[in-house]
């Protein structure tokens, strides 16, 4: 069986959910061909485990895969009528991004002493990169995130960006910060959560990828002298210091290669900021935490 | 039309949202229960794919799963803090553990609807959760002739020739009607992790397979 054959025969078998599951032991000559076929052909091989994932999640959803006692997929379909989009969501996602990110790199450009890019202005189409650097993109793209994650939460939003918008001026520490925000950008399975206050307000944020954790906090006053807010991550009721926040113009923020952490970060343990004495005396006090 | 985006090209994002919108929206709503969470999640989605649309490569995947992907982890961290902010609140007042209250309240409603329990494995219930609510909507978008090929496929176990005699359809028909909703749940359902892979797939749907 060639390939063409083979692939052919996988997209009809694909049709048909059953024979899909059945084709690792199923005896007839055509699965039995499709199965040598397979020995030799990554390409089908991936293909078809593909399908057979999407197979199995569907019966997961529908619950036919626990002990087929579950429901089906016309039970779904039953209970699942239209629900119609928000009239005003388009409009208002146009205007975000016609606005807001323009106005942002415009001024990061300014801050770092360089003409703003025209609003028209196109990236090479070979590389996609920004025409004006990759240091200030990211600084925008973490004012950005900043910004829709506060908003989000209904809370510290526009002084969280402007906290950030104002200490991003020459400060490489938080041009480092943004960086590794962008990186955690640049992968869709990215986490966002809130940091909350003792009363319930939100604070910061706790962002991270496969690579990177970034904290940000915008509502901590000046941690004062002898004194400093410290990121911890609590496993099992146990808190294990992460590292230190960095204040710059009201904007603590800290990050970090997630490596260094392992799986820590992961539901069910918590990572929180607290105010610790320098000198390692006293109790730390917990200001910000946020379930993961 | 990732590229175009990529190049700030606004209409080409006007036609993404209109083709996908409802898919984001519906698939949100079914996974959060609530409309406004919804909308703001798939404003976050538009706005992630307006800034990183040429993280986005057709050869990984769909376009459709990428967005839902993204919407998938925005309305996750959502659905977990809204679980567990009241726990948070306590544990920040008064430095200590707290009860799982919320969880409870959260596992008695996933276990209403067949979801496993959260407090034992958040990931899982999320996941599961989330293909439930994606797979609805699939359906809900699918034309009433491309659910009954779907339902006689899955739930009767069928054959296409088996289908198109059962419907008095021409197996060609059967066949293309099929495959087309297949593509519909297989796109959408890109953004599910793999459920067999426990915290680390639900962390990382698509780490092993889209690296952008």
């Amino acid at each position: 069986m060639d390939h063409a054959e083979a692939h052919e025969l996988i997209a009809d078998i694909a049709l048909e959910p059953a024979r899909l599951e059945a084709l690792a032991t199923a005896s007839d000559q055509v699965s039995i061909a499709i199965r040598g076929h397979l020995e030799t052909c990554e390409a089908c091989r991936d293909e078809l485990a593909a399908l057979v994932a999407s197979n199995r999640k569907v019966r997961l959803a529908t619950g036919l895969d626990a002990d087929d006692q579950g429901g089906r997929v016309a039970d779904l379909a039953a209970e699942s009528g239209p629900i119609a989009v928000p009239s005003g969501l388009k409009a208002s996602i146009l205007s975000r991004i016609g606005d807001e990110p323009s106005a942002t790199l415009a001024e990061v450009a300014r801050d770092h002493g360089r003409p703003a890019p025209p609003t028209d202005s196109r990236p090479p189409a070979t590389t996609g990169r920004r025409p004006f650097g990759l240091a200030r993109f990211v600084v925008a793209a973490a004012v950005v995130v900043v910004v829709a994650v506060g908003v989000a939460f209904g809370v510290g939003a526009r002084g969280m960006a402007s906290a950030l918008d104002t200490a991003r001026a020459g400060s490489a520490h938080l041009e480092a910060v943004a960086a590794a925000l962008d990186r955690i950008l640049s992968t869709p399975d990215h986490h966002s959560v809130v940091l909350f206050a003792a009363d319930g307000t939100p604070g910061g944020t706790v962002s991270w990828s496969e690579a990177d954790v970034v904290v940000l906090a915008s509502s901590l006053p000046p941690p004062g002298p002898d004194r400093l807010y410290r990121c911890w991550i609590e496993q099992e009721g146990v808190r294990t210091p992460i590292g230190t926040m960095s204040v710059v113009d009201g904007t603590a923020s800290w990050a970090a290669p997630l490596s260094r952490y392992g799986g820590a970060l992961r539901s069910g343990n918590r990572l929180g900021v607290s105010l610790v004495s320098t000198d390692g005396k006293g109790d730390p006090q917990p200001v910000l935490v946020a379930d993961l | 039309m990732a590229s175009r985006i990529a190049n700030r090209d606004e209409a080409a994002l006007g036609v993404v949202y209109d083709r996908y919108a409802g898919a984001l929206f519906g698939s949100v709503v079914r996974f959060l229960g609530d409309r406004e969470a919804a909308a703001d999640v798939v404003q976050e989605t538009f706005l992630t794919l307006w800034l990183r649309a040429d993280t986005f490569d057709p050869a990984q995947g769909t376009l459709i799963g990428w967005l839902l992907t993204v919407s998938r982890n925005k309305a996750t961290d959502r659905w977990r803090a809204a679980a567990r902010r009241p726990i948070v609140e306590s544990i920040a007042a008064d430095g200590d553990s707290a009860g799982i209250d919320d969880w409870d309240r959260v596992a008695t409603v996933a276990r209403s609807i067949g979801d496993p329990d959260p407090v034992d494995d958040p990931d899982r219930a999320a996941a599961l959760r989330w293909a439930r609510a994606v797979v609805r909507t699939a359906l809900a978008t699918m034309s009433e002739a491309e659910r009954t090929v779907l339902e006689l496929a899955y739930d009767d176990g069928l054959a296409q020739s088996e289908i198109a005699v059962r419907l008095g359809w021409p197996l060609g028909t059967v066949k293309s009607r099929t495959r087309r909703a297949m593509a519909t749940l297989r796109g959408m359902l890109e953004s599910v992790p793999d459920l067999h892979d426990g915290v680390t797939a639900g962390r990382s749907p698509m780490g092993d397979t889209r690296h952008v």
